[in-house]
């Protein structure tokens, strides 16, 4: 089961639940887990986590390439392109990587093949074996990250998320640490997912991206539970909202000072806060009822 | 004038709390640009009154005419992001799938395919509570045209800081490093980073640095949240100076930045307030260092 660890506004806990939701489920539940770094712009796993590299590959994507040799300068491709990734000027032909979407129109449909699909980088994935400090369980952890420069993080996502399908096992939990936001990187990751966890805070920032992602999530159709972070007893935001959208919010993560602090260092906190851990298990504990319930359906 | 960016790589730093912060600062010399468009947030604590709204259409999405259509499947063969599939002994399109790129419609034997203008979300221009003009977005549900949309929402806020003569537009950046990202930094005069003493916020902020350096901006660096870990704001520092990065101000750890913002109010709004001084104090160096030469000079004599 694939599940997406995602949240409307960025910096409320998802690489927080990720990790130490990993790494419970692993050392304390001893079940098979995989955790994968979608958040390609700014993957952070790998600062909580220690690994051995088991492979690291280069990512492409495909973009035309101009063959100024054999182009009879129709200027079909320009016609063609919807994203103004072309331009003819005449007398060549000019092609703006960061805005071609990788559509193969300009290529398949040029009357003298000058645009041929090439290997653009835009990447790279890595899969590590993930070891955790005083244990000897081990888990596979995968990471894509996004070259500085590049713009378009989603065909990486996509290829991640491909990379993670073919190496996991079909019983095992799949995590996603999802990229922040509603549009296309985040939404890449929630339809690939069977279920997803919202990350929330109370502030009214949080709630108004909480409300987002709800929104995108359904009209996805993607089934959904919360998590509240920073959780403050006396502010029921979140609850609210979720009381009235019928939401089920399985787990709080207190807002402790100290954990601020060991996540500041790159420490994780489920073996050190009892709170930590005892939401971690209700999050587990969820995940089971929810595969359960999806096994019968 | 003069435009300054706020971006923080990570997410939660603060980036909006400090945009919001400068906006009541600046009051009336300032035109707000909300580019996070993917998480929108400025309006919750400007209290904004709409005096314009418009739609932003930015990309097609294909609607095949099941009438027409032959059954063909050229349209699946052609298309790579799987956004067209069978439905009874015709094929339709998944809008959620679908790129927009036209190509279908281009190869359909019948022409049986429409190519739809989509409606990507729409654009505000606000009167705030600050006495300044905001300029903010919404988002449709899935769309994927977010740095299209934030150049649309810069173009709008140069557009209304011309008419009314402000010196600075504040524009808040989304985090990350891709698309909308670049499309907020592009062509601005000044680049506020945001970032907090954890390894999270310093690996980000590494990475989003070095794509303001691609765009040779100058850029100054707020550190938030400073106290929660000594050692690593030491790092931070140590770091921003190896890069010739101002640092603009250090700002403790402080729950006025919650409390701002559910109670709909900037931080240097807040009644007694520890921080405010401090993020004073930064939007006085961005002033100074936004400045043209020569009157740095005058004020320097």
């Amino acid at each position: 089961m694939k599940i997406a660890i995602a949240s409307g506004k960025g910096g409320t806990g998802k690489t927080t639940l990720s990790v130490n939701l990993t790494a419970w489920i692993r050392d304390i539940a001893d079940r098979s887990v995989m955790l994968v770094d979608l958040d390609v712009e700014e993957p952070n796993t790998g600062l909580f986590l220690e690994g051995e590299v088991i492979e690291r590959a280069v990512r492409y994507r495909k973009i035309p390439r101009w063959n100024q040799e054999t182009c009879i300068l129709s200027g079909e491709c320009a016609g063609v392109c919807m994203y103004n990734a072309i331009a003819f000027l005449g007398n060549s032909v000019m092609v703006f990587p960061e805005l071609c979407h990788g559509c193969y129109a300009c290529s398949d449909l040029c009357p003298s093949h000058s645009l041929p699909m090439v290997d653009d980088r835009i990447g790279e994935v890595t899969l590590y074996q993930a070891s955790l400090k005083g244990s000897r369980k081990v888990f596979p952890w995968i990471e894509g990250r996004l070259d500085v420069g590049r713009e378009m993080a989603t065909p990486l996502i996509a290829q991640t998320i491909r990379y993670a399908e073919d190496r996991g096992e079909k019983s095992q939990i799949i995590l996603f640490d999802a990229p922040p936001g509603t549009s296309c990187p985040m939404m890449e990751a929630a339809k690939r997912s069977d279920y997803l966890l919202l990350v929330a805070e109370p502030t009214r920032f949080g709630l108004h991206d909480l409300g987002l992602a709800v929104k995108t999530l359904k009209e996805l159709g993607k089934p959904f539970a919360v998590v509240i972070n920073k959780d403050d007893p006396a502010i029921t935001l979140i609850d609210d909202f979720c009381g009235t959208e019928k939401i089920r919010i399985i787990a709080r993560i207190p807002h402790l000072r100290e954990a601020a602090g060991i996540y500041a260092g790159g420490g994780l906190m489920y073996g050190k806060i009892p709170e930590v851990r005892r939401e971690m298990e209700k999050v587990y504990r969820h995940i089971l009822e929810i595969s359960e319930e999806m096994k019968t359906e | 004038m003069k435009q300054i960016v706020i971006i923080s790589g990570k997410g939660g730093t603060g980036k909006t709390s400090l945009t919001a912060s400068f906006a009541w600062l600046a009051g009336k010399n300032a035109v707000v640009a909300d580019c996070d468009v993917d998480a929108a947030d400025m309006h919750l604590v400007t209290a904004p009154e709409t005096l314009k709204t418009r739609d932003f259409f930015s990309g097609y999405e294909a609607v095949i005419n099941p009438e027409t259509c032959i059954g063909c499947g050229d349209c699946v063969e052609v298309c790579h992001f799987d956004a067209i599939e069978p439905e009874g002994v015709v094929y339709k399109v998944l809008p959620i799938e679908c790129e927009g790129c036209g190509y279908c419609a281009r190869i359909c034997p019948v022409e049986a395919i429409e190519m739809k203008l989509l409606k990507a979300g729409g654009i505000f221009v606000a009167r705030t509570r600050m006495d300044n003009l905001l300029v903010h977005a919404r988002l449709g549900i899935g769309s994927d045209m977010s740095g299209k949309l934030v150049t649309e929402v810069r173009k709008e806020a140069r557009k209304q800081a011309e008419k009314t003569n402000v010196e600075y537009i504040l524009i808040d950046g989304s985090p990350g490093i891709g698309c909308p990202v670049t499309a907020s930094i592009t062509g601005t005069d000044y680049v506020v980073l945001v970032t907090e003493p954890t390894l999270s916020g310093m690996h980000d902020l590494e990475r989003v640095l070095e794509v303001v350096q691609n765009f040779k901006i100058p850029a100054g660096c707020v550190i938030n949240k400073a106290d929660i870990h000594t050692e690593m704001a030491g790092r931070l520092k140590t770091f921003l100076k190896e890069q010739s990065i101002e640092l603009l101000s250090e700002i403790p750890y402080d729950s006025d930045f919650s409390e701002a913002i559910n109670a709909g109010k900037s931080v240097v709004e807040m009644k007694d307030s520890k921080v405010a001084g401090r993020i004073k104090e930064a939007w006085e160096i961005i002033q100074r260092n936004v400045e043209p030469e020569q009157l740095k000079n005058e004020t320097g004599k």
